[in-house]
């Protein structure tokens, strides 16, 4: 029953998120070759990158409730390297259903997009750069928990940086603006960057998206060890099944 | 945490009003982009400074906590953290709601200073008349929207004694509570019908408040007032009665 009310959860989520924004397209009319379609396919792609980065890596934003409860302890004691012990500790079984969702609107999409071949294996070496930079923020992010430890849920909040601009039609967006959703918070490359390929394809946008990846990844690993020396054991005793 | 300790860890209030304000400022810069590009024509009615307008009370009013409550009570049922608290001579949901609350004091004044902040230095604060009858009303119906709201958490976080996992509900909760509070787009965007709907549930209730500065909102006040005192005396006995049934359900291991 859980499983099933997850997965129904995040259907009815993502459902209402296509709703109020194909009416916003609608008040708004197309707006910098931003339309229904262009929508469509940003809000399947995100909810895809969203849904297998939590389904594979769910424990991302599991960091508040591991160091305050004191059970990041045992992740400290295993040989394997801690950024991949602390990704692959918890599977999202809610996540599952974006997954799903989002595939079968990527697939709706190309369908009434009508693409070539070429642009179908464009969009195929694109996605892993949204799905390793929404990973990625979401370290850096959780990592705030060992800074502010008595706010509870910050890091979730902060990870909301890139995930409320990736289901807007920040695609539209130009000038310093654009700059910001690439470089500062990477939320184009999670949904707006792939749709570009169908849209207006440059070379450009593609090693743009892998080299902020590759950054936002770095930072990461980097973030996560800086923060480790401001923790402190809890004595915490436990075990792991 | 109370008022005192929330002062104490202002640092953490700072945190959580940056926050809010980044991820706010975000959508309203969004949305001035996409009203420059249409010249600053308004968009059924709605112009920039209105639509800007209601999520900025979104914002203040989500800032509030009453969005805590719900991982808060859920966990405690959860783990059994509930039974240090049952014993005790206070009924455990209005000690959770007046601890939500008053950890949130900081935050609502922060973000309250923001939006001033942002007002005065963007001069984009709405231009619409009867302002002190529009404040007046506003505040009875954030007052009513907030209990709503509160109760409606409170109903999801006990829901976890029968749901095991009640996130999904909170999930769907907190999403309707953000489209018809406008937090993605005003809810003066979507069609008539749809919004009439919506303004109809308790989660569209909840939120009145943030039509605030839209034309219509004097107009509408009558039916939002009632709409409000009908579902909060509604939620008032359904969490009540869910609360009792959930203590009885509620078993102590000891240990």
């Amino acid at each position: 029953m859980s499983f099933g009310l997850q997965v129904l959860g995040m259907f009815l989520n993502n459902i209402a998120f296509f709703i109020i924004w194909l009416f916003f397209i609608k008040a708004i009319g197309t707006t910098n070759g931003w339309g229904v379609k262009e929508v469509f396919g940003l809000l399947s792609i995100s909810i895809f990158t969203y849904g297998v980065s939590h389904a594979l890596f769910g424990s991302m934003n599991g960091l508040d409730d591991n160091v305050i409860s004191g059970s990041f302890d045992s992740l400290l004691t295993k040989p394997k390297s801690l950024y991949v012990r602390i990704l692959n500790q918890r599977f999202s079984v809610s996540s599952l259903g974006d997954l799903i969702q989002g595939f079968i609107g990527i697939i709706i999409f190309l369908i009434i997009m009508q693409p070539s071949i070429q642009q179908v294996l464009l969009l195929a070496l694109i996605l892993p750069t949204a799905i390793l930079a929404e990973v990625s923020f979401g370290i850096v992010t959780g990592c705030i928990v060992f800074w502010f430890p008595q706010i509870e849920g910050l890091g979730n909040a902060f990870f909301d940086l890139i995930i409320t601009p990736s289901i807007q039609p920040i695609g539209l967006l130009e000038g310093t603006m654009r700059y910001i959703y690439i470089f500062v918070i990477p939320a184009m490359l999670l949904g707006g960057f792939p749709v570009e390929i169908f849209t207006k394809f440059s070379w450009y946008t593609i090693i743009i998206a892998y080299l902020v990846a590759i950054a936002w990844w770095l930072l990461s690993k980097l973030v996560l060890k800086r923060a480790l020396r401001r923790y402190e054991s809890a004595n915490f005793f436990g075990y792991n099944v | 945490m109370n008022v005192r300790q929330a002062w104490y860890h202002k640092k953490a209030a700072s945190v959580s009003v940056m926050s809010w304000s980044i991820r706010m400022g975000m959508t309203i810069l969004l949305y001035y982009f996409i009203y420059r590009l249409r010249n600053g024509d308004a968009v059924n009615g709605i112009d920039f400074q209105v639509a800007a307008g209601g999520m900025i009370i979104y914002a203040i009013y989500a800032g509030s906590g009453y969005r805590s409550l719900f991982p808060i009570i859920n966990r405690e049922f959860k783990t059994g953290g509930i039974e240090i608290w049952i014993n005790k001579p206070i009924n455990y949901i209005q000690l959770k709601i007046a601890e939500v609350f008053g950890k949130s004091i900081p935050v609502v004044l922060g973000l309250i200073l923001a939006a001033t902040a942002f007002w005065v230095l963007s001069g984009q604060f709405p231009q619409v008349g009867q302002m002190p009858l529009r404040i007046g009303a506003g505040f009875v119906l954030l007052l009513l929207g907030l209990l709503i709201a509160t109760l409606l958490y409170a109903l999801v976080g006990i829901s976890a004694i029968w749901l095991i996992d009640a996130q999904p509900a909170y999930l769907i909760l907190d999403k309707l509570i953000m489209i018809f509070g406008g937090a993605y787009i005003p809810i003066g965007f979507f069609p008539q019908t749809f919004r009439l709907v919506g303004e109809l549930l308790p989660t569209g209730a909840a939120i009145y408040v943030t039509q605030l500065f839209y034309p219509d909102f004097l107009t509408n006040f009558p039916r939002f007032l009632i709409t409000q005192i009908i579902w909060a005396l509604v939620l008032l006995f359904v969490v009540y009665r869910a609360y009792i049934s959930a203590s009885t359900k509620l078993t102590v291991n000891g240990g």
